[in-house]
């Protein structure tokens, strides 16, 4: 390739799910009760991105986008990662996102994901014994992130309070 | 974007959409009525939608995921349930509460504008809920309580999913029914969103058959 070494960011969407390799950059906007998460291989560096809406898929969910729920997502992303050539030991996790933007959503039951959405990326992630090096999750604002595939740098943006920090 | 047909409320069509859309229409109607005699000059509104739309495009109306908004949400409870969403642009908003303090403005501090501002932005917020509240109470006869508002600004992306989650065991697509109002001379726009919850939409519906 010609432009090699000069990455390209990914971006994805809600619901969705991508696996690049260095130089790549992967990038998810405006997380909400949402949950970005990353798994990485420091060695092949090829990472992975999903955009987690919800906790858990429903029982009978065949056909289902896997992408969208943390207990189907973070598998599927394991396989893809492991297709394109990245060690299922090796993987590490960041995640980002989950918070409640608003309190008043709070009290209503099948609203209140952000919590949720957090607890089963880490169950889901426990169970495949993958460690989490970092995260920022939960309060009430929402949150942007890039994820750079040749550092392993996370960066979550804030807008308010403005604001951005590498995880 | 794979789709699920799983769902029969994704099979709602043309009937069912155009019943959203006059619910719409009424209840944002009301609501520019009473914006407009409170900043006293004309608030029209445009044709309201009720479509569904991928996750995706609901963001992009608002100039995608990553552009400041101020979210209005008010919980609704009673007959139906769910919530009603009011979005601006951080600019619109803004202007939309300078407008409120008016004259006052000038005689206060940053931090005093700023919490004027706020509670006129959420009394704006109760008023025109509260009628598009009552228009739609009034049209399906069924009893609807309203919350305080609640504001927040943040990026539209994660305003937004509150839409994206409160439809997303139902398939990978939102039940989207918006209303744009518009004041000539300050071009002030907002999106107005009923968001009643699945069981909400049924019970809506089967009253528009009775109706």
């Amino acid at each position: 390739m010609i432009d090699a070494g000069i990455g390209k960011t990914h971006i994805i969407g809600i619901a969705e799910l991508k696996v690049v390799r260095a130089p790549d950059k992967l990038s998810t906007l405006g997380l909400g009760s949402c949950v970005g998460l990353v798994l990485y291989d420091s060695v092949t560096k090829i990472g992975g991105m999903v955009h987690i809406m919800l906790p858990q898929a429903p029982p009978n969910g065949e056909g289902l986008n896997r992408a969208k729920y943390a207990d189907t997502a973070i598998p599927e992303l394991i396989r893809q990662l492991a297709a394109a050539g990245a060690q299922p030991r090796r993987l590490t996790a960041k995640l980002a996102g989950g918070a409640h933007m608003f309190s008043t959503a709070k009290h209503i039951d099948f609203l209140n994901v952000g919590d949720r959405n957090v607890e089963q990326c880490k169950r889901s992630l426990a169970a495949h014994a993958i460690p989490i090096l970092a995260e920022d999750t939960g309060g009430e604002n929402g949150r942007s992130i890039e994820f750079c595939c040749e550092t392993g740098v996370l960066q979550v943006r804030t807008v308010s309070p403005r604001n951005t920090r590498l995880l | 974007m794979g789709r699920t047909d799983m769902y029969n409320i994704h099979q709602m069509s043309g009937p069912g959409l155009d019943f959203f859309r006059e619910l719409e229409n009424i209840g944002a109607a009301h609501a520019a009525t009473a914006l407009s005699m409170m900043l006293s000059r004309p608030i029209t509104i445009r044709v309201p939608k009720a479509q569904f739309c991928d996750y995706g495009e609901i963001c992009d109306i608002l100039n995608g995921p990553e552009s400041v908004v101020a979210g209005l949400l008010v919980a609704i409870s009673e007959d139906i349930r769910g919530f009603i969403l009011l979005v601006l642009s951080e600019e619109d908003a803004k202007t939309l509460s300078r407008s409120l303090i008016g004259d006052l403005a000038g005689s206060m501090s940053e931090a005093e504008r700023e919490e004027f501002g706020t509670s006129a932005l959420k009394e704006v917020a109760n008023i025109l809920i509260g009628s598009y509240i009552t228009a739609i109470s009034e049209m399906t006869g069924l009893k609807i309580d309203a919350s305080v508002p609640e504001l927040v600004f943040d990026m539209a992306g994660a305003v937004m999913n509150l839409l994206a989650v409160a439809y997303g065991d139902f398939g990978d697509r939102v039940l989207f029914m918006e209303t744009e109002f518009s004041d000539r001379e300050n071009s002030l726009m907002g999106h107005f969103f009923l968001i009643p919850d699945m069981e909400s939409c049924k019970i809506l519906l089967e009253k528009f058959a009775v109706i």
